[in-house]
């Protein structure tokens, strides 16, 4: 039996392919298309499942689709005339899509994939939610916690979910409906401090880390924690409907900036930086200010979470719990509820986000359809396309770098005078001791191998590593490369077996594809300190041989000739792009930015500086 | 059609791009929109080229039409204190249009166009503009452009006798003025709709207003029956 599940029309349009329970293939749009966040219908993402399951359209059995849009449609209905008669304008461009386009959403999936309509399903957003979480998880029972911005009436969903008799149990305890949403505070937030919703969150926590919570007594006026394990938002501070229309321009009421300050312009470049040496320029009280804001939320949202953890383990009895949503992408807010909320396991699915919900959806038509044994958190996070790389290292060999100067990124070396090494590694060996050496003698590598990750973060199949020993290659990476803040720490890539010998924790069953934020042995923090955080802690991605065997057979080469056997990683983009999703797109990083050598499967092109 | 477009270009709309950085920078991502989509086709179209040699080239225009873009993001972001919104339309492969070679026929002949199109306006945007370094992405990319233009005929010619390729344009040309058409068509049905939708919400809004307040009220966390 053959599912599609399909995410559009929100942020991250996705499709995924559950042949049999199994999922087989999962692909944002965003890696089709150049388009980050892509919310559109997700038509190449589509193809590519069919493709992997060998499949027409019309031979799916099931089409499921990760919301009930008519549900969703009545609350930005409601939020409208709430707000009579301020929200006019938003009004006009919320019905002008909903219209227009998000409302017929079944009917213009049977009509571009020409199938009957009966064979699709709406899945309740929150149930394609928890039902990713707890069918990736290896729990036979567990408590599901989803925490998201907004879907349709309910913003946190609290269930229990097992397998009985081969049939998937949801059962959903409690909601804490719309506006009381942790996900729109949050995102109001990231406009006040300059960044763009639904996208630069990151940027907001990351930042956290380089304030001081001094501003939680006031946050606390606006999203309270109560004492039975719920919160509650006032929404006075808030024009949550403003969110519903890009770019999400001053979601906020004057009561917000009398409370915390005025908003920051986005010009403004922060100073923070995880280097060490000499910053731009010291930030002044105003750039505290907003990084003691981005603190003090992230303690707000956090106690929240905790409570919210405390009260699904009293109603439900369970000692494990499943955790979902955009909000626990921040690894500091994970592992604060691995430390306080009391259950003894958690599990997080590879894409917590929007884009995994069509994995959900499923996943969950699946079960419904037919039952299923339990799959033991078997899931991998590798599911998107793989490619032929051959042609275009062909075209690279024909190519002239001299040529690429006036489209390189402003202010990167001149490739005047560099030639390209085109090679093919043949073995891995070969290729890995390159690369290696590569690495060691502080070049910038890019690494695309197999197929694509399938959530948001860089597991290192679509990466740029370098040695985080080389201070000046981090900086080289940061501004030349992938133009990423300085304040944001790249994630730091090792073996299970290595991660004993380098931090002070050993690393959860997710950091395979979710970075865990774990302190680094005392010793080690000199040589790793551009992964590190404030408090001396990494983001911790591990390296699997099954997921990976090539990467992991690469960080040993290289920490045979570093004694340090971990690397930075980060996405295989430049800014604002998703992660590469071809290898045209990774040679494209390649011309134009500073990146030293490439490699595409088993292909590698090096520039040669003379 | 063309020549009126250069005197509007030079005219009217210098006066908006002055007076409102918003505007200003809401085109110039517009710009950027468009270029990126360029460069996305070309990369696009590449699966159906299999000499190295043609790769190489058709690799190093995406590379122009990207970096294009790129430049038009990084101006219009030193406008303005908020960022703007970022348009992500759908893609639609103008390769995919027709099958086979046809479709490679077809969207060089696109290009060719689309490139030809561009350098005339990019010019006239240049003189109009009235801030110089946005002027010098415009002169930038329209010097890019003239290589573009050759290029694509170049291939076109390769693939096709000139006879054919110059319908092929034409054929383009007409294609062209009919999404004109559309475009202008949407717009008006855009405004007719506002129109309506905003007489809608005035009439109902008052009469909804309290209904949709109780509705939005905290009533605690709910309960959900089993």
């Amino acid at each position: 039996m053959n599912v599609l599940g399909i995410s559009a029309n929100a942020q991250d349009a996705s499709a995924s392919l559950v042949r049999d329970g199994h999922l087989i293939a999962s692909a944002h749009e965003e890696g089709f298309t150049r388009q980050r966040h892509d919310p559109n219908f997700p038509r190449f993402a589509i193809a590519y499942c069919l493709e992997v399951a060998d499949l027409a359209p019309h031979e799916v059995d099931a089409i499921a689709f990760f919301e009930e849009p008519h549900a969703r449609f009545t609350r930005v209905l409601t939020q409208s005339f709430g707000g009579f008669p301020a929200t006019l304008p938003t009004f006009l461009a919320t019905m002008k899509d909903w219209l227009g386009t998000r409302l017929w959403a079944g009917n213009s999936i049977s009509a571009r994939l020409d199938v009957h309509p009966d064979k699709i399903a709406y899945v309740p957003r929150h149930i394609s939610q928890a039902t990713q979480a707890f069918v990736s998880s290896p729990y036979e029972r567990a408590a599901v916690l989803v925490v998201d911005s907004a879907g349709a009436w309910s913003s946190t969903a609290l269930f229990t979910a097992s397998f009985e008799d081969g049939r998937l149990c949801l059962q959903e305890h409690e909601q804490i409906p719309y506006p009381h949403s942790l996900g729109l505070v949050q995102a109001v937030f990231t406009a006040l401090l300059g960044f763009r919703v639904h996208d630069e969150e990151a940027c907001l926590q990351d930042l956290a880390a380089y304030g001081e919570p001094i501003y939680t007594g006031r946050i606390r006026k606006i999203l309270s924690p109560e004492q039975d394990g719920t919160y509650r938002v006032d929404p006075s501070f808030f024009r949550f409907d403003r969110l519903e229309v890009p770019p999400c321009s001053r979601p906020w009421t004057h009561k917000l900036t009398d409370l915390v300050g005025a908003p920051r312009d986005a010009r403004r470049p922060l100073p923070f930086s995880t280097l060490s040496g000499p910053s731009s320029r010291a930030p002044d009280p105003e750039d505290q200010r907003y990084a003691d804001i981005a603190r003090s939320l992230q303690e707000v949202i956090g106690e929240c979470l905790v409570g919210l953890c405390r009260r699904l383990r009293e109603t439900s009895g369970l000692d494990r719990l499943c955790l979902t949503g955009p909000l626990i992408l921040d690894p500091a807010l994970r592992r604060r509820i691995q430390q306080e909320s009391g259950f003894t396991s958690i599990h997080v699915p590879v894409d917590p986000g929007e884009g995994g919900c069509s994995a959900g959806a499923a996943l969950y038509l699946d079960a419904q359809k037919r039952p299923r044994t339990h799959q033991n958190g078997t899931v991998t996070p590798f599911l998107g396309p793989a490619f032929d790389e051959t042609r275009d290292h062909a075209a690279l060999a024909h190519a002239d770098p001299r040529f690429w100067q006036r489209f390189r990124r402003r202010g990167c070396r001149p490739v005047r005078d560099v030639s390209l090494e085109i090679a093919q590694a043949g073995e891995p060996e070969a290729l890995t001791g390159i690369v290696a050496d590569d690495l060691a003698a502080g070049r910038i590598v890019g690494w695309f191998q197999g197929r694509a990750e399938s959530g948001p973060t860089a597991l290192g199949h679509r990466a740029i590593l370098v040695d985080p020993g080389r201070l000046h290659s981090v900086r080289r990476l940061l501004d030349k490369v992938t133009g990423l803040p300085a304040y944001r720490p790249c994630t730091l890539l090792l073996r299970q077996d290595d991660a004993g010998g380098l931090l002070e924790e050993v690393p959860p069953r997710t950091a395979r594809w979710m970075p865990a934020l774990i302190p680094v042995l005392a010793e080690h923090r000199a040589r790793l300190a551009p992964a590190l955080d404030t408090e001396g802690r990494a983001r911790v991605v591990i390296c699997s041989p099954h997921d990976s065997p090539i990467l992991h057979r690469l960080l040993d080469a290289f920490g045979e000739r570093t004694g340090v056997p971990a690397l930075l990683n980060t996405g295989l983009n430049e800014r604002d792009l998703p992660m590469a999703g071809s290898p045209a797109d990774a040679l494209l990083v390649f011309m134009r930015t500073e990146m030293d050598t490439i490699v595409t499967n088993g292909l590698l092109a090096r520039k040669v500086w003379t | 059609m063309a020549f009126f477009r250069k005197i509007l270009i030079r005219t009217v709309l210098p006066i908006t791009w002055r007076h409102s950085r918003h505007i200003l920078a809401t085109r110039l991502l517009r710009f950027a929109v468009t270029e990126s989509d360029s460069g996305w086709q070309i990369l696009n179209a590449l699966q159906a080229v299999d000499d190295p040699k043609v790769r190489a080239m058709v690799l190093q225009h995406a590379l122009e039409e990207i970096h294009h873009a790129s430049e038009f993001t990084r101006v219009s972001k030193t406008w303005l204190s908020e960022l703007p919104a970022r348009p992500l339309p759908e893609r639609d492969p103008l390769f995919e249009m027709e099958e086979g070679v046809d479709g490679l026929v077809f969207f060089l002949a696109y290009a060719h166009v689309g490139e030809l199109d561009v350098f005339d306006q990019f010019a006239s945007y240049a003189a109009g503009v009235g801030a110089p370094e946005v002027a010098d992405v415009f002169l930038e990319a329209k010097l890019d452009e003239y290589g573009h233009i050759s290029l694509t005929w170049t291939l076109l010619t390769s693939l096709v006798d000139e006879k054919r390729a110059r319908r092929e344009v034409l054929k383009v040309r007409g294609r062209r003025v009919y999404e004109a058409w559309l475009r202008f068509s949407k717009g008006i049905g855009d405004v007719s709709f506002a129109v309506l939708l905003s007489t809608l919400y005035l009439v109902f809004g008052p009469l909804l207003w309290l209904p949709a307040r109780a509705r939005l009220r905290w009533r605690g966390p709910q309960g959900v029956a089993a």
